[in-house]
């Protein structure tokens, strides 16, 4: 019914009525509403007696003092304070950095990583025969000094390489040997030796190539001392096929790697930073 | 020392011109939070919190009503803590009532107030603090900020980061509730200004 719903209206009104909040049209329709409905007049007296009654409460007083303590008296700002939140957010951003790129080169070198490594055995031995057939042509008299040294290691190295996972790099190395110790025997036996050591055949030739310094050998004073610095000398012989090997499976500087570690250079600078501001600000 | 110079002061970091302006409003601080929380603890812990983040963010205060600027804080420190505590009216009615010193010590009143009115006042306030705890947290903010305190509704919409609209109708629905409550608890106890008519529509 039409009084019912003008009822339930007004009385919505009340409020609004009393903090002169309302339109000109409600507020018509309103005092046209009250002028007829005693209940909605009692209604808004009633609030409006609410009201200042609530206006009328006391202030109650505050029960202590609310001043601060000294100590919360603020330092004067040193620099390093304000940049604490800074020095924050820097550090979060270069942390993430570092972590997206490095995530993104190791999975990115996982996916490469099986191809360039089996190109690397096949790639060393024809480069480091090549050195071999160089060497062969070099002085006489440096190459004997080489040769006892570089005998030994020769059979010990091939034992070595055995059990070494680096299999590819022993053939070689045996060659790089033989070619060292070649120019001691004459030209035709190093070219035999240099020849069978192309095909690839160790052992026999091992033996042979081992047998023909073994005066040499004997004349040197301390051949067992000699192999294991020359056994180091072995990796270093490897070295250069590892290098070698590398080389055109990546480049020699990577430009990722250079980011990488700025970036992590930066976390651990600015995290240090941070932990001064932060020590600092307390 | 005026206020202006006092702030200047402090917004550099003087804690003791600070203080002044605590002292200068702590009672009216503390009252909002009281009526707003109706306990004690409550109302000195946000007065308290409010006086530290008000002395941290002084640099935010741009001028205007410093004492609107302290009771905004003040309310919005209340509002948090009754979102931590999600307190049940009936809970805080019985702690109310439990307590004798529920309204604390009172600004004197007029010197021409009879004994008489100075009782009536407190019973008064009393019984509609016992109602205003009734209410749900976001009527009683906007009830105790428009009746208590005065504020204007713009006023109240900016604390409450509500709109108008919203906070007529709570106010609304607000006043409706507590005279629902007065009428049903104390009815015939209420001096004579203050009788609520009975009859309802």
């Amino acid at each position: 019914m039409a009084r019912q719903t003008d009822h339930h209206r007004a009385k919505d009104l009340i409020s609004a009525y009393l903090d002169q909040q309302l339109t000109a049209e409600e507020k018509q329709f309103f005092e046209l509403h009250i002028a007829a409905c005693a209940d909605c007049r009692a209604q808004l007296e009633a609030t409006r007696s609410m009201v200042a009654a609530l206006r009328a409460m006391p202030v109650v007083k505050a029960p202590r003092s609310f001043v601060l303590p000294r100590e919360m008296a603020k330092q004067p700002k040193r620099s390093i304070f304000a940049w604490y939140p800074a020095l924050r957010l820097a550090t979060a951003l270069a942390a993430i950095a570092f972590v997206v790129l490095f995530a993104g080169d190791v999975l990115i070198n996982r996916t490469d990583s099986g191809g360039t490594a089996l190109s690397v055995p096949a790639a060393a031995p024809a480069p480091l025969l090549e050195q071999a057939t160089e060497v062969m042509p070099a002085p006489a008299a440096t190459i004997v000094a080489q040769a006892a040294p570089t005998a030994a290691p020769a059979s010990a190295a091939s034992n070595y390489a055995a059990t070494e996972p680096g299999v590819a790099a022993a053939p070689p190395m045996t060659a790089g040997a033989a070619a060292k110790v070649a120019p001691t025997e004459t030209i035709t036996q190093t070219d035999s030796a240099a020849a069978r050591l192309l095909t690839l055949t160790p052992t026999p030739e091992m033996t042979a190539v081992a047998a023909a310094p073994q005066p040499l050998l004997e004349a040197t004073s301390e051949p067992a001392a000699e192999a294991p610095a020359d056994r180091s000398a072995a990796p270093a012989v490897e070295q250069p096929v590892t290098t070698t090997a590398a080389v055109p499976a990546a480049p020699a500087i990577d430009p990722l790697r250079v980011i990488e570690l700025a970036l992590l250079g930066l976390v651990i600078v600015l995290g240090v930073a941070m932990f001064i501001a932060r020590r600092k600000q307390v | 020392m005026d206020e202006n110079a006092l702030i200047r002061s402090a917004q550099k970091g003087d804690i003791d011109a600070f203080n002044r302006l605590v002292l200068a409003y702590q009672h009216q601080v503390y009252n909002l939070a009281y009526r707003i929380m109706s306990e004690e603890a409550a109302a000195a812990d946000a007065t308290q919190e409010a006086f530290i983040s008000a002395y941290n963010h002084l640099n935010s205060f741009r001028g205007g009503s410093l004492k609107s600027w302290l009771l905004r804080i003040v309310t919005n420190a209340c509002y948090d803590d009754l979102r931590r505590r999600k307190r049940r009216p009936a809970t805080s009615l019985e702690d109310l009532m439990g307590d004798e010193n529920g309204e604390a010590e009172f600004d004197l009143p007029s010197p021409t107030d009879g004994p008489e009115t100075i009782v009536q006042q407190r019973e008064m306030a009393a019984l509609l603090q016992r109602g205003i705890t009734t209410l749900p947290d976001d009527q009683r903010i906007v009830l105790v900020l428009s009746d208590v305190q005065g504020m204007s509704y713009d006023e109240i919409a900016e604390i409450t980061k509500s709109n108008l609209g919203t906070v007529k109708s709570r106010l609304n629905r607000a006043r409706a509730k507590l005279r629902e409550y007065l009428l049903q608890t104390q009815g015939e106890l209420l001096p004579e200004n203050y009788r609520l008519d009975s009859n309802q529509g």
